[in-house]
């Protein structure tokens, strides 16, 4: 039977005590959570250890979580501040170097792509932003979170990120640009 | 030419791309099975540690807990060691180097203990702590105001101003890194709050008031802190990444 309890009740609920509530939440959450650090990570293995941080983390930080804020901004913040810190201690930013093939395709390869080809270019192009427009482009249009909410999750204001979106759209226009025609 | 405020999105080739590739991912979920397991595992594991308690505090507590050990130390330092010539110093100088050494320390602290749930910090801000840190008690050393006709070993006390200072800011250090929950450039900031601590304690302890003496023995403090430990730290992550 599905919990009717909004998010802040059950964290509330949480911080009170209940159990359970937090195993409804790790349901609700962990599979959006593993979506958005897979992407990132592009490993699942290194996506679950992101994932179960975050929620290690969220018990450990549930006395900081103030019943009058949104729950989502506050755990995504927390699995973006994680896979953050996982670039930062492996020091890379991009994949592997295949990735780059893969943009730089000879003008003889044209004709039809695969979607899932496409969907690969695509990603390979969106390693080339600069992080702070990838993460906007990813929360924004594969999470499907408003700017408004973004905003809240990388820390800047709405509007900020309103250009980061667009620059981040114009940069991979120019990236596909082959393909785009 | 589109308006980034008011239509940020992308034009609708890109979007054709964009859909496509969230599609693709609407396939086949991955794995969970296990993963609640694991996190409740090792929240229980984690819950045996005396230490945790004290990093699931709120992080008001945290942070209120991290400043209050380390204004201890000035006060007990004021109380039981102050120096010898507190009222003949001139009384502006002083209350300049504590209040600016004061509130670095607590700046130091507050960024230290910054959540995991607030967005990062940015980079500019940690080196703009970092770097006032270290003009600080370098300008309070080069300003300090002395009697140039006073004569001094250069080298008389060093070592025990020196050891005097890194021993009183060690604990800050410890304090800080016990009560951190994994944030970015804890060590660091922590570092440079163990490094004003030693600061301050010396500045309210030592009489000496030789530019000499302050730089050698007082501004190496925060530099031995923030530089010995930067290069710690940079030595162990080459270690592991030559594994």
């Amino acid at each position: 039977m599905t919990d009717a309890r909004s998010d802040e009740e059950l964290m509330r609920a949480y911080v009170d005590g209940d159990h359970e509530a937090f195993r409804i939440l790790f349901g609700r959450y962990a599979p959006m959570l593993m979506r958005l650090t897979v992407r990132h990570l592009k490993s699942e293995e290194l996506a679950r250890e992101v994932v179960q941080q975050t929620f290690f983390q969220m018990h450990a930080a549930r006395l900081d979580f103030k019943v009058d804020r949104k729950l989502r901004p506050w755990v995504f913040t927390i699995a973006m501040n994680l896979v953050r810190e996982h670039f930062r201690k492996k020091k890379r930013r991009k994949e592997t170097e295949l990735e780059d093939e893969r943009l730089e395709q000879p003008a003889s390869e044209r004709g039809p792509i695969e979607r899932r080809q496409r969907a690969e270019l695509l990603h390979a192009a969106m390693e080339k932003l600069p992080a702070s427009q990838r993460e906007v482009v990813e929360l924004h249009w594969f999470e499907e979170r408003p700017f408004a909410e973004v905003a809240q999750i990388v820390g800047a204001s709405e509007g900020a990120v309103r250009v980061r979106a667009h620059r981040a759209y114009k940069k991979l226009k120019d990236l596909l640009g082959e393909e785009l025609g | 030419m589109s308006d980034p405020m008011h239509d940020p999105g992308p034009d609708p080739e890109l979007e054709e791309w964009l859909a496509e590739a969230r599609e693709a991912e609407a396939g086949p979920q991955p794995e969970l099975e296990g993963l609640l397991e694991s996190v409740e595992r090792e929240i229980g594991q984690a819950e045996k540690k005396p230490t945790f308690w004290l990093r699931t505090r709120p992080t008001w507590v945290r942070r209120a807990i991290a400043s209050g050990a380390a204004l201890g130390v000035v006060g007990l330092t004021a109380a039981l060691m102050l120096r010898a010539d507190f009222h003949d110093y001139p009384a502006s100088y002083m209350a300049v180097a504590l209040g600016s050494l004061g509130a670095l320390l607590l700046l130091s602290v507050h960024m230290a203990l910054r959540p995991l749930h607030r967005p990062p910090m940015r980079g500019a801000a940690r080196a703009a702590v970092v770097g006032l840190t270290l003009a600080s008690t370098f300008a309070l050393a080069l300003f300090s105001p002395h009697d140039p006709g006073e004569a001094h070993g250069v080298f008389d006390h060093v070592s025990g101003c020196l050891f005097f200072g890194l021993l009183f800011g060690v604990p800050v250090y410890f304090v800080l890194r016990l009560l951190d929950r994994g944030a970015q450039a804890t060590s660091l900031l922590a570092a440079c709050a163990a490094g004003l601590l030693g600061n301050l304690v010396l500045q309210l302890h030592c009489p000496r008031k030789d530019p000499e003496h302050l730089m050698l023995a007082h501004f190496s403090v925060v530099l031995l802190f923030v530089a010995g430990l930067g290069l710690a730290h940079w030595l162990v992550r080459r270690l592991r990444g030559q594994r």
